[in-house]
């Protein structure tokens, strides 16, 4: 029985089959039918003659079917438009990245090796370029930065070159340079004197932080005031400026404006003003000021000292200078010798002799900007950064960035040849080359994106501790930086995108059939590009571990270098006016505990700066010289040599028994005799010194053995040392090695005695010397760190390298193993390129590394050399790390069952 | 009967002119080519869909379904601003068509066609 219904419902059914037709077309298709019925009823047909007419002229179903697939794809963009345009996306995106993650999961190695490596390369990067801001943003704060300049003496040489000895200039050079050079806008002065005594409200404080200081200093530095005016602060004697954590100290929670402090029991200094702290990163640090002209109120002789109008000699003043806008200090710095030469057209020195004045002075500019990483140990107010160290960093940065890079690339394009059968699938499939490429380049952004989430993550907890380490705050907040968002940025999309391309390109260029039957020639150039990368990867680290070597050694040498004096031991205190002139009696009360070896009062103490020369004539061997080397002075108190532990090697040490001693007797170094000519110490014993000051002529009575007052960089120079108390301002005292707190407690009781009510602050010569090395110390520890982690991706690197080879030669292996080779013979097969490559590698790193130390050690006057052994351990060392991760790798392969590395379908 | 090739090159000009007199379904558009053809064009639903849904596709024609009462759903298409266009494009070639035509033929021709002289 024919019903109408179930016809139309089966003829329906039919259509359905095909996904070209929606729903809704059927619906319409199936009315269109209906539409027909009553029309050929009409005409005498029953209902089942006429349905099948109907769908007679309806078309055969399978025309139906073709005609609405042709028109598919145009409709489903039209109609499922944004919303399912985008679903299908999604599902794309999902898809991928499912097999992102599986490609992840299934190299768990690489991917650990690849990310892992990545993260820290970029962790350590920041932290470097963290650093590098902070050491080269020093006084970069001030309004004028860009136009300030600290003038400092130059000297000049024989050779018409100056060179920059001191980071001052004598006084009187100021009103001269004012009156020639306009285009000074402003010139201050400041005198840093060793130790101040400040008394408020019976209160003493012995102040090592006080600068006096020209008014026109706040013209050129940048210091914000919190209270008092600024042009009018330091202009009267007897004024002075407090830092506010200073003003906290002297009056806690009271207003110190206009109270008075008294300098040194006599001199009354009025607060004028209240100003910040100076900030971290500054060269100049301080604690007040002081105003210049206050230096008169010590005495006549002080007032032409500080300010009179001919002391050209003493470097006692650092000078700043604020330069007009638009002028060339470079220019100006020329113009220096001429303007000397009229100022001073016939100069009378020392011996008499006459000279003009451009052949004893020169004067130089260095921007206050320059002045902590750029302008030197020798002139600088205090220690600072220094530029090679921040350019060591820097490429250490860069290298691990690299390594980690190739890291990246090398696993990223060797794993990705094995997914050539994933490629041709794709292909097949109907995937063109761009969604290829987007896939690979996609996936390799995955994978930089979680090295960046890791490095991130470890910056968060390494930056304090970094920071601490080097000495600044850092904290993961910083990390919103502009400059280090766009570093972390550029660095992930970078090495993404390089690492992405290869196989991006690479790997949708294959033709899927080829693929598919195996038959695909695995790139013999991508094979030549990996090698040429874990080559340089070697050579990098190979030079890092040279270099690492060499400074290691260079700092242990200047450890254990024997320094001319005994450091272990010593307590050192700053000596003020009112000490110095009990020193007899001080001295008789220290030395009376057992506690205490021996004291000493000196000018210069090591780790000091030696500064300047008085010119002396001598005579040796009947020859008359005058000048003839820079000898710097140094004036003593009695024991100096016994107290430090120097040894006197010929003549004899100042005894208080000489009564000669303590005017004209003077002890030089063995540099001092061998430079003035002096064949043996011995030789100089007896010899005439003569100054031109009335008070200072004697002979010489005794030798010292060389010592290093000043930092290992510099060469031990000619001394001479002569007994002069007066001049003192540090204080040595000889502890005994087994009872040193009981030392310490008996000094500072006999300090009290004498200075009741101030406090003793006492340092040690062994932390003096150490602090001297400190930021090289702690430079070498850094560099040392960041070289062992370079080294260690770079060997990661070549691990990852080393397994994906062997795994690739497990069928060869296998056969190999069948025809009868043993398992060192694959051992070595497989292990031997890569000792090829470290041997070529080491061949290239040995003069890079040759050259970068050699200049690094320039810096230094005493060098422990470089020694053939760290090379070879350099070798040594690299050579075990590429043998050692190969082997793990090729013995798992040599080992294996020949069966089993046959089955082994390495596609 | 009109060849093949000539039934697929005025689909376009037809369905776009049937498509301006107003709202219309399916059935309605077979029907209305087949009266105007006297039989001679016989569109079958496998080219007359597929075709409205292309036109739609590219914006020439819109579609909505639509319940009057007493009749079934049907689906009605017409004209978009676009699809005017078109058709006045259209409209254009075809008159340049039948003046090269005209010309050839002269205007008895289209009077007497040939079987009506023979």
């Amino acid at each position: 029985m024919f019903s109408l219904e179930t016809a139309i419902e089966t003829w329906r059914h039919v259509l359905k089959n095909d996904r070209a037709l929606s729903v809704e077309d059927l619906d319409e298709l199936e009315q269109h039918l209906r539409d027909q019925l009553p029309w050929l009823m009409n005409k005498g047909l029953n209902e089942e003659q006429a349905f099948r007419r109907a769908i007679q002229v309806m078309g055969e179903i399978g025309s139906i079917q073709e005609a609405y697939q042709d028109v598919f794809w145009l409709k489903t963009k039209y109609q499922k438009k944004l919303s399912d345009e985008l679903a299908w996306r999604v599902a794309m995106l999902k898809n991928y990245l499912k097999i992102t993650v599986r490609t992840l999961i299934k190299n768990k190695t690489y991917s650990v090796i690849n990310i892992g490596g990545l993260a820290v390369g970029m962790a350590v990067c920041v932290m470097i370029l963290m650093f590098v801001r902070e050491e080269t943003s020093y006084d970069q704060y001030h309004e004028y930065s860009d136009r300030i300049y600290r003038i400092v003496r130059g000297s000049p040489q024989d050779d018409g070159t100056v060179e920059s000895l001191y980071s001052r200039l004598a006084p009187s050079f100021v009103p001269i340079l004012e009156d020639n050079f306009p285009e000074m806008e402003h010139v201050a002065r400041i005198y840093q004197p060793s130790n101040l005594l400040m008394t408020y409200e019976g209160i003493t404080f012995v102040e090592q932080g006080g600068l006096y200081a020209e008014a026109d200093i706040f013209e050129i530095l940048t210091i914000p005031f919190l209270d008092g005016n600024p042009g009018t602060a330091l202009v009267e004697p007897g004024t002075i400026v407090l830092t506010s954590t200073t003003a906290r100290r002297y009056f806690g929670g009271e207003d110190p404006m206009g109270k008075q402090i008294v300098l040194a029991s006599e001199i009354p200094l009025q607060v004028t003003g209240i100003i910040e702290d100076p900030p971290r990163k500054t060269h100049l640090h301080f604690d007040f000021l002081v105003s210049y002209k206050s230096l008169a109120l010590w005495g006549e002789q002080y007032k032409n000292y500080f300010l009179g109008p001919d002391n050209f000699k003493d470097n006692a003043t650092i000078v700043y200078a604020r330069l007009a806008p638009g002028t060339d200090a470079q220019a100006l710095e020329a113009r220096m010798p001429e303007m000397l030469d009229t100022q001073f057209p016939s100069f009378e020195m020392h011996n008499g002799q006459i000279v003009s004045g451009s052949e004893v002075f020169a004067i130089q500019l260095g921007r206050v900007s320059d002045i902590h990483l750029r302008l030197g140990p020798s002139s600088q107010f205090e220690a600072g950064g220094s530029i090679s160290n921040v350019r060591i960093l820097t490429l250490i940065a860069v290298f691990i960035l690299i390594i980690a890079c190739i890291n990246f690339m090398n696993l990223s394009t060797a794993t990705a040849s094995r997914r050539a059968r994933e490629v041709g699938l794709r292909k097949v499939v109907g995937a063109d080359r761009k969604t290829l490429v987007a896939q690979f380049l996609g996936e390799s952004l995955a994978t930089g994106w979680l090295a960046l989430v890791l490095a991130v993550v470890l910056l968060a907890i390494m930056l304090p501790k970094f920071g601490s380490f080097v000495g600044y705050e850092f904290s993961a907040v910083q990390l919103t930086h502009p400059t280090i968002l766009l570093v972390l940025g550029g660095v992930f999309l970078s090495t993404s995108v390089l690492a992405g391309l290869y196989p991006a390109f690479y790997l949708s260029s294959f033709k899927p059939v080829t693929i598919l039957r195996g038959e695909l020639t695995r790139g013999k150039g991508g094979a030549a590009f990996r090698k040429g990368l874990v080559i340089f990867q070697f050579v990098v680290s190979i030079t890092l571990i040279v270099c690492v070597g060499v400074i290691y050694k260079q700092m242990n040498f200047m450890k254990d270098m024997d320094l001319g004096f005994d450091k272990e031991n010593v307590a050192m205190v700053s000596l003020d006016g009112q000490m110095r002139s009990h020193w007899e009696d001080v001295r008789a009360r220290l030395i009376d505990n057992p506690a205490i070896l021996d004291a000493t009062i000196s000018r210069r103490a090591p780790t000091g700066n030696l500064g300047d020369y008085p010119g002396f004539r001598t005579e040796v061997y009947g020859e008359v010289k005058t000048n003839s080397i820079h000898m710097p002075h140094n004036r003593v108190g009695y024991d100096f040599f016994s107290t430090y532990g120097m040894q006197i090697v010929a003549g004899r040490d100042f005894s208080r028994d000489y009564p000669a001693d303590a005017t004209g007797s003077f002890i030089i170094n063995e540099t001092a005799a061998r430079e003035l000519g002096w064949r043996t110490p011995e030789d100089a014993i007896g010899s005439p010194m003569l100054s031109f000051a009335p008070d200072l002529n004697g002979t010489v009575i005794g030798v010292v053995r060389d010592f290093n007052y000043e930092s290992l960089h510099n060469l031990i120079i000619p001394v001479v040392t002569y007994i002069r108390p007066g001049s003192a301002n540090t204080a040595a005292v000889r502890l005994a090695g087994g009872s040193v707190t009981e030392g310490l407690d008996h000094l500072k009781a006999v300090w009290n005695e004498f200075l009741p009510g101030s406090p003793v602050d006492v340092t040690f010569l062994n932390d003096r010397i150490d602090a001297l090395y400190q930021s090289e110390t702690r430079m070498m520890q850094i560099s040392g760190y960041f070289s062992l982690i370079a080294v260690l991706i770079a060997s990661l690197g070549l691990f990852g390298l080393a397994t994906f080879m062997a795994e690739r030669r497990t069928k060869e292996v296998g056969l190999r193993k069948i025809m009868g080779a043993s398992e060192f013979t694959i051992m070595r097969l497989l292990s031997g390129s890569f000792v090829k490559w470290v041997l070529i590698a080491n061949i290239i790193a040995w003069p890079i590394a040759y050259l970068a130390m050699d200049r690094w050690l320039q810096d230094f006057a005493y060098k422990a050399g470089m020694g053939i052994e760290i090379f070879i351990l350099a070798t040594v060392a690299s050579l075990a790390i590429a043998v050692l991760s190969v082997l793990y790798q090729t013995s798992k392969a040599a080992k294996s069952n020949p069966v089993d590395c046959l089955r082994y379908d390495s596609a | 009967m009109l060849s093949r090739t000539l039934v697929a090159a005025t689909i376009r000009p037809i369905m776009l002119s049937i498509l301006s007199e107003g709202e219309i379904y399916g059935y309605q558009i077979i029907d209305r080519v087949q009266k105007l053809s006297g039989g001679k064009i016989n569109w079958t639903t496998g080219t007359l869909y597929p075709f409205l849904h292309r036109l739609e596709a590219n914006g020439l024609v819109e579609s909505t379904w639509r319940e009057v009462t007493g009749a079934p759903r049907r689906k009605y298409y017409s004209l978009t601003e676009k699809g005017y266009r078109a058709l006045e494009r259209e409209k254009l070639q075809w008159m340049d068509a039948n003046t090269i035509l005209a010309k050839l033929w002269g205007p008895q021709t289209i009077l007497n066609p040939v079987t009506s002289i023979g």
